[in-house]
């Protein structure tokens, strides 16, 4: 069967509990917005398609599984990510202190070269905000990154900061590619009907560059 | 500040090792509640995989004790409970050595303007060619010599295993990961070559049927030798009557029957049974059937090898347990087990009393009164940064080399070494592990197979200096010209490639894997072994099998995960085609959404 899609990119999502990381998922995944996720169970990963130049992009968005809330993320979560969203909430300014500790996590484990963005989420909580728009703006700065406020709940910006990030990755890789450094060829995954691949083209990706 | 938990737990796992974290996926899987501790502030335990810069963390925690456990008194205790410690002294690392063959950046030799550089793409085994040095100004590419500051430097491109193990193609964690959906959260590379220590050399294996034709070392009739030998025992199995008078006897006499010629012989002793002279008929039946079962899954030889390390499968299957709501706390110290009228029915954990129904606990956070013996198998360990391939060929492998004893009072060595495609390693360096059953300690247990394959003696900066002078009139002054020097002086035998220099090694002693607990323990307390000498996990997928059936024994055991696709909160179908064979993405399936306009 023909592919369906010309990249594939792996995105992260990251951030303390609660500051609507999943919900961020759901608007951008399904254009809905569900309160009741206390934390997030059984949520793995959501995929959406989008289209960029006229290319298919096909996006793997991952959650945390619940797992930031004691910062106990596995280095397994960072693997092969190309793209990692940084959500604080603005009406918890502990949320926004912790991005840098969430960028030293990233910076620790995640690949060097990986497409960071910072989200400062609710921000149709007006009444409730702690952190200005433009402190969130400073910090981005600080750190050489694209900054958006979001809203999940009133979808505001959720989808232009996703297209945001997958334009900024697409960039970078089609450069990598021009410049005929490819990127290096990772692993293969087990498939319950694997066989039918040729052990020579599977093999031919190990070589060195 | 030590982070509150909810109180109350179906079951409580204590330890991230590799069966841990598969019982509580398990349990978490079927809606148990989970909480999973670990004191560390990593995932794995003893079976973990550190950068280079975590390696020595935890070497240096190593030295330090951490015996923090609460004292009786300091616990409230109700009515006719007994609280006992936990202690972490079964999970002890032993005789930890680390040596470094290189020098610092400021000790060695400035190489002035040039740059030096290093041919990456050897010169073939056993070639031994002169005239290579011109190839060598084409294919050279710019690589600084190593220095130990360029390895910490560069830290966080080694992934260094504690416990290196490959997995069969069809061996129990291969399957597990396929039925039970967690594959999709690891990725492997194929093992790419088996090799063997033949007429004082390092020949590849040949391991499918392309590769034994191809194979000039073996005659036809020894090819129709193999595979007859090898049908019989794929077919038939060890019960079969082709075994009968051979149930007492050993592999090896066994074969002395068959007539098989010395190499073909060697062939399946030593690489396809990775038999020693005491393995049993049965034994080496076997594993024979076992390595031919799992030929032609995935690539070239029956072997996989996680990316990034053995240390990643465990979160793999932690990561899985948190999916279904198990709630995770590293660095998180368990004091000890509150037991009433033979259960466990508490641990204490800091400030918190924590109930559960089960405990699971790692072997390093037993209490000592619920064990019997400390076990036999332990094992030994070194590993290595080396500067080449043990057996150097056109591209980057992946090589697993089976060394048996050379003396009575030596155990078999497996030896795999790993390139920088696995990201064990910066391009330009191999990673070697070396696991052997402990009899002295690790440096000695390996000692032979070290000097057989490697070379580890330290690398003199002024011996670098002097070599460099006198290969002025040579391209590049690189390390592979001055270890031919070296060489050539001592009148080696120009046959053989020079051996790997080491860079950097690592001794150290592993605790049993074989921990028995006795009679008294209580019936929810399960015991979960740290790694074992095996290959492969099929131990500790067993022993996890073997606890979820005792906690749950009318529950599916880690049923398949569903995909994220076909999760339906909204109550609308997810339509789009089915989606296999792509070769760039490994996807397991793709349903389109519908695409939104922007």
């Amino acid at each position: 069967m023909a592919k369906t899609y010309d990249y594939l990119f792996k995105l992260l999502l990251i951030g303390d509990s609660g500051v609507g990381k999943t919900c961020v998922l759901f608007r951008f995944s399904e254009d809905a917005f569900n309160t009741t996720f206390i934390s997030t169970i059984g949520i793995d990963f959501k995929i959406r398609t989008i289209e960029l130049d006229g290319k298919k992009i096909k996006l793997q968005i991952w959650d945390t599984a619940g797992q930031e809330r004691f910062r106990t993320i596995t280095t397994a979560y960072y693997r092969g990510a190309m793209g990692i969203m940084l959500v604080y909430d603005v009406t918890n300014e502990k949320s926004f202190e912790n991005i840098k500790n969430w960028i030293r996590n990233i910076e620790e484990n995640a690949s060097a070269d990986v497409e960071k963005m910072l989200l400062g989420n609710k921000c149709e909580l007006t009444e409730k905000r702690q952190v200005s728009k433009e402190r969130g703006e400073q910090l981005a700065v600080e750190y050489g990154i694209k900054f958006m406020e979001t809203s999940a709940k009133s979808s505001i910006n959720v989808e232009e900061a996703f297209y945001t990030l997958a334009r900024d990755i697409k960039a970078k890789m089609e450069k990598k590619l021009e410049a005929s450094n490819p990127p290096k060829g990772g692993g293969h995954q087990l498939k319950p009907s694997e066989p039918q691949r040729k052990p020579p083209s599977w093999l031919a990706r190990c070589t060195i560059l | 500040m030590e982070d509150y938990l909810p109180n109350e737990y179906d079951v409580v796992v204590v330890g991230t090792g590799m069966t841990e974290s598969i019982v509580a996926a398990a349990a978490s899987r079927i809606g148990k509640k989970v909480l999973h501790l670990d004191s560390d502030e990593y995932y794995g335990g003893l079976w973990a995989t550190f950068n280079f810069d975590g390696l020595q963390k935890w070497i240096e925690d190593l030295k330090v004790s951490k015996s923090s456990a609460k004292d009786v008194s300091e616990v409230d205790l109700e009515l006719e409970e007994k609280f006992l410690k936990t202690s972490n002294e079964y999970s002890t690392v032993e005789n930890i050595e680390e040596t470094w063959y290189i020098s610092n950046d400021a000790d060695l030799p400035v190489v002035s303007s040039k740059d030096t550089q290093t041919d990456s793409t050897g010169d073939g085994s056993g070639s031994g060619d002169e005239k290579s040095d011109d190839d060598k100004v084409e294919k050279k590419e710019n690589v600084k010599q190593w220095s130990i500051d360029r390895i910490r430097k560069e830290y966080r491109k080694f992934n260094i295993d504690l416990a290196p193990k490959l997995l069969f193609a069809r061996g129990e964690l291969v399957e597990l990961l396929i039925s039970s959906n967690i594959a999709r959260y690891a990725e492997f590379r194929a093992v790419s070559r088996v090799a063997t220590f033949m007429d004082g050399k390092l020949t590849q294996v040949p391991c499918s049927r392309a590769d034994v034709f191809a194979n000039k070392t073996v005659s036809v009739v020894e090819k129709r030798m193999l595979m007859q030998l090898l049908t019989s025992c794929m077919e038939q199995g060890a019960d079969s009557p082709e075994f009968d008078g051979f149930r007492d006897k050993t592999f090896l006499e066994y074969l002395n029957t068959k007539n098989l010629t010395p190499i073909v012989q060697h062939y399946v002793v030593q690489a396809i049974a990775m038999a020693t002279e005491k393995t049993s008929c049965r034994d080496g039946v076997n594993r024979t059937k076992h390595f031919l079962n799992s030929l032609g899954r995935y690539g070239n030889t029956p072997f996989l090898w996680p990316m990034y390390g053995s240390g990643e499968l465990p979160q793999c299957f932690c990561r899985l347990c948190a999916v279904f709501g198990g709630v995770y706390c590293l660095k998180r110290q368990l004091d000890g087990v509150v037991i009433h009228k033979n259960k466990c029915k508490a641990i204490i954990s800091g400030k918190q009393r924590i109930s559960l129904e089960h405990l699971v606990l790692g072997q390093g956070h037993l209490p000592p009164e619920v064990v019997a013996s400390e076990g036999e198998q332990r094992i030994s360990r070194g590993i290595f940064i080396t500067d080449k391939s043990i057996m150097q060929g056109e591209k980057e492998n992946l090589t697993l080399l089976y060394y048996p004893p050379e003396q009575p009072d030596q155990e078999p060595v497996t030896l795999i070494e790993l390139g920088p495609s696995t990201n064990a390693c910066p391009q330009g360096l191999f990673m070697v592990h070396m696991t052997c059953k402990r009899t002295t300690n690790a440096k000695e247990d390996l000692a032979y197979v070290v000097n057989k394959f490697l070379k580890a003696e330290p690398l003199d900066p002024l011996a670098i200096r002097s070599s460099i002078h006198s290969h002025t009139q040579t391209v590049s002054p690189d390390k592979r010209h001055i270890q031919e020097g070296d060489q050539d002086n001592r009148e080696e035998s120009t046959e053989e490639s020079p051996k790997p220099q080491v860079l950097w090694s690592l001794y150290l002693n592993l605790p049993a894997s074989d921990i028995k607990l006795n009679e008294s323990t209580p019936s929810n307390l399960h015991l979960c072994s740290g790694p074992d000498l095996e290959l492969d996990f099929d131990f500790a997928v067993n022993q996890a099998k073997s606890i979820f059936e005792s906690m749950y024994p009318d529950k599916d055991f880690l049923p398949r995960a569903p995909d994220p696709e076909e999760i339906v909160l909204e109550g609308e179908e997810a339509p789009g085609p089915k989606f296999e064979g792509d070769t760039e993405a490994e996807e397991k399936q793709d349903v389109e959404k519908a695409e939104k306009e922007d």
